[in-house]
């Protein structure tokens, strides 16, 4: 399996290196039939990576512990879905990963533009199997997800997945992260390809459009995931702590943001041109970043990836990389010139310029951050890290400003507004801004000002959206005759890409009421409960409603053992003056193989209104595990993380 | 250059001008050494890195939830001999242990380092294996009965 395995990744070496050079020489007069080849050498990578990744994927399936990668993150009793997200626990089975889905991508690209962008992708294709060959090399020369272990006694096991890993949100949150970072790679590839070939209208922005949109939604989805995990595992410090390797995805995403606005201006007015190349190329390399960053171990992170050989090689890739783009786009500064100047600030094109400086700015201000110990290490000879304040103090005003400009671009037209056209389209959303400060003062809403803020901004932004649903849609309806719910399908159908945009923004008005009220409005309280005992927390009732002990009576708190762990759970119900508004089951396991407990959080999460979201988590401390053999808990101590809180 | 330009390049300057000074005053306040048990400074804001050593009680995490809190030691993870008492108050995460590396915020008391309530994080124990370990420990095939 071991030797199958590297030969195909040695032949995927070879498959990449032909469809780089078949790319590129087809470019010239009359081999144009090279291109063809080009292509088919991309198929022949991604079907050589698939049947690599399969044979890895068969190791872990059937227990091959003679392989490195295998006996670090499997074991025998572990269940199938975690077995298959061993692969990419990791470093080599992570490496593999990526370049299996960047060569499913690449093929995908090539396929769809098989008929189309004939100037544009040799070059593309010529890129994406560049990258492809770098981390290609990287699995035969340097780290091999098949590799043999050496000194295998017969009959041994394996390691297993860490335990903290054997969560369903860890199936799936690497998936989408790596969906993100791979994908920003076509993107990139294409600037290039219009750099290279000075195609540099529109025709490369509008065929990457919807590449950069799958890439921004997997890595925010990928994001949201990993957030959700971090805040069901106890010491991660919730769903965001500003951990390097937290701030290494958020980064890329909020250029990718910024580059999506941007993408409207210049299909739309012909400028920003240079931006727009500064911002895809940026995306790029802070996607390699921060794979460099968790690689590296530069910076210490929670996350600890530990000692690695592939960093100095992720640097190296880096360099190229921003280096080389930043060379091509200088020597195309002449063709990159605006067709228009930009008439009024208070114009739609003036929103997107100030939405990007944000977005820039916040990512800078992240990056400045994330590596300020290694510059004050470089610079001061000692290391000097950066509190979670920092980050707050510069996200907080910079994300209420982003959260309102969110409101105002839907209603500045293109170009220039008008006093009048102004004053016609803010009159509504101001006003409901208004009246929801002042209601907001009979809540304790305004006890945290940018609680208050954000929620203020957020009404104006969900009435400036709504207004522009509103509109479109009676305007439907008086025009077409049609009921008022067909005009309003019929206006998101005619226009997806501007009513969808619309949808994206409420959703983001969600996030920040949330990010608000968490931050805000969060009670913590640590209760010890025997089995039918009650405590308080805030104005909750928390109940054990564990009955263990009672004959007859079904246990509502069993324990349950496999042959990979034994686990107990706590039955919790939770009142408001009476009346039950949760029930929360968290529990503690033991995973025999590693010999280590984990915690399983509960959380209940609660959407009263349309504005009112309740969550609340809690877990045992300490619990009597299953180990030798299952016994009734006498006494479970328990406490209450995050009771129902109210937002906005 | 144009008047536009001139504005737009002004506008811009500022702009940049206006975040810098945020992020520069942002840090102040929020700054901590970063440093191992043997490089400890009294009075000041420090972020400790090492491994846990010597032992710990059974119910770590529910004596840290306690008015006297946890009381575990710290070696230097270059320099095992260099060590510091660590007093912690706030949550345990699952994988704190003996042997695992752990960052905590706090000020060197005396010859105690007093850890900030709620800060340790332990390290994730390695996803990624360093080259050249040989085959995992091994493990019984069935688990305890």
């Amino acid at each position: 399996m071991a030797v199958f395995g590297r030969a195909v990744l040695f032949l995927a070496l070879i498959a990449a290196l032909a469809a780089i050079v078949l790319a590129l020489g087809s470019r010239r007069p009359g081999r144009r039939a090279w291109r063809s080849s080009a292509d088919r050498a991309v198929y022949a990578l991604a079907a050589l990576t698939t049947v690599a990744i399969g044979t890895l994927w068969a190791g872990f399936f059937g227990d091959r512990f003679d392989l490195r990668a295998v006996a670090e993150s499997s074991n025998r009793t572990q269940e199938l879905r975690f077995k298959v997200s061993a692969l990419w626990a990791g470093e080599a089975g992570s490496l593999l990963f990526w370049v299996w889905i960047l060569s499913l991508y690449a093929a995908l690209a090539v396929f769809v533009n098989r008929g189309r962008n004939r100037e544009l992708m040799p070059v593309v294709v010529a890129v994406l199997m560049g990258v492809a060959l770098a981390f290609i090399g990287i699995l035969n020369f340097v780290t091999s997800p098949f590799e043999k272990t050496s000194g295998l006694a017969a009959g041994a096991d394996g390691f297993g997945l860490n335990p903290l890993l054997q969560n369903p949100y860890m199936v799936t949150h690497p998936v989408f992260l790596y969906l993100g970072y791979v994908g920003l790679t076509v993107p990139f590839a294409f600037a290039m390809a219009a750099l290279v070939t000075r195609r540099l209208d529109t025709h490369w922005i509008v065929s990457v459009r919807r590449w950069t949109i799958l890439a921004w939604l997997f890595l925010g989805v990928g994001i949201l995931v990993g957030s959700r995990w971090a805040y069901e595992e106890l010491g991660w410090g919730g769903y965001w702590a500003w951990d390097p390797v937290e701030n290494a995805a958020f980064m890329p995403w909020l250029v990718a943001t910024a580059f999506l606005h941007s993408v409207m201006v210049q299909e739309r007015r012909g400028m920003l041109k240079v931006w727009n190349m500064a911002l895809v190329t940026m995306t790029f390399v802070l996607s390699l970043f921060g794979t460099f960053l968790t690689r590296s171990g530069i910076i210490t992170s929670i996350h600890a990836f530990g000692a690695s050989t592939v960093g100095p090689y992720f640097l190296a890739i880096i360099i190229v990389v921003a280096v080389g783009a930043t060379v091509l786009i200088i020597s195309r500064l002449p063709a990159l010139r605006s067709e228009h100047g930009l008439e009024s600030y208070v114009s739609r094109e003036g929103i997107f310029l100030f939405n990007n400086l944000l977005l820039v700015g916040l990512a800078a201000s992240v990056f400045w951050g994330t590596m300020f110990p290694i510059v004050s290490e470089t610079f001061a000879s000692r290391r000097i890290v950066v509190g979670q304040g920092y980050f707050n103090q510069i996200a907080l005003p910079i994300g209420v400003a982003l959260l309102i400009l969110t409101g105002v671009g839907p209603l500045i037209p293109w170009r220039k507004a008008s006093l009048a056209q102004l004053r016609r389209r803010f009159v509504v959303p101001l006003s409901v801004a208004a009246v929801a400060a002042v209601a907001l003062l009979a809540t304790p809403a305004w006890e945290s000002w940018a609680a208050g803020l954000v929620f203020t901004a957020a009404a104006f932004v969900t009435a400036s959206l709504v207004g522009e649903f509103w509109r479109g849609t009676r305007t439907r309806h008086r025009l077409g005759g049609v009921s008022y719910p067909g005009a309003a399908v019929q206006l998101v159908a005619g226009n997806r890409r501007r009513y969808g945009g619309y949808l994206v923004h409420l959703g983001i008005v969600v996030l920040f009421v949330g990010f608000a009220g968490s931050q805000s409005f969060s009670t913590d309280g640590i209760l010890s409960l025997a089995p039918g005992a009650s405590g308080r927390v805030g104005k909750y009732v928390v109940v054990n409603e564990c009955t263990a002990g009672v004959r007859g009576a079904p246990d509502p708190c069993p324990s349950v053992r496999t042959a990979n762990l034994g686990s107990r759970t706590v039955k919790l119900g939770v009142f408001d003056g009476g009346e039950r508004v949760a029930t929360l089951t968290p529990g503690r396991s033991f995973y025999f193989a590693s010999q280590q407990n984990t915690t399983e959080a509960s959380i209940s999460s609660r959407l009263v209104c349309c504005c009112l979201a309740a969550t609340a988590a809690a877990f045992v401390t300490s619990a009597s595990l299953p180990r030798a053999r299952t016994r009734a808990p006498r006494a479970s101590r328990l406490a209450s993380r995050r009771r129902p809180r109210r937002a906005g | 250059m144009s008047f536009k330009r001139a504005r737009f390049a002004i506008a811009l300057s500022l702009a940049v001008v206006l975040l810098a000074a945020l992020a520069y005053t942002s840090l102040g306040g929020n700054l901590a050494n970063f440093v191992g048990p043997g490089d400890l400074r009294p009075g000041v804001a420090l972020q400790l890195n090492g491994k846990v050593v010597g032992s710990l009680p059974s119910d770590a995490a529910g004596r840290a939830q306690s008015p006297e809190g946890l009381r575990f030691t710290v070696a230097d993870k270059k320099d095992p001999s260099a060590k510091v008492d660590v007093v912690y108050r706030g949550s345990v995460g699952d994988t704190f242990g003996v042997g695992r590396e752990i960052i905590v915020n706090g000020r060197l008391v005396g010859n105690t380092f007093i850890a900030d309530a709620g800060s340790l994080r332990t390290l994730c124990p390695s996803k990624f294996s360093a080259k050249g370990k040989v085959h995992p420990k091994e493990i019984p095939l069935t688990p305890p009965s």
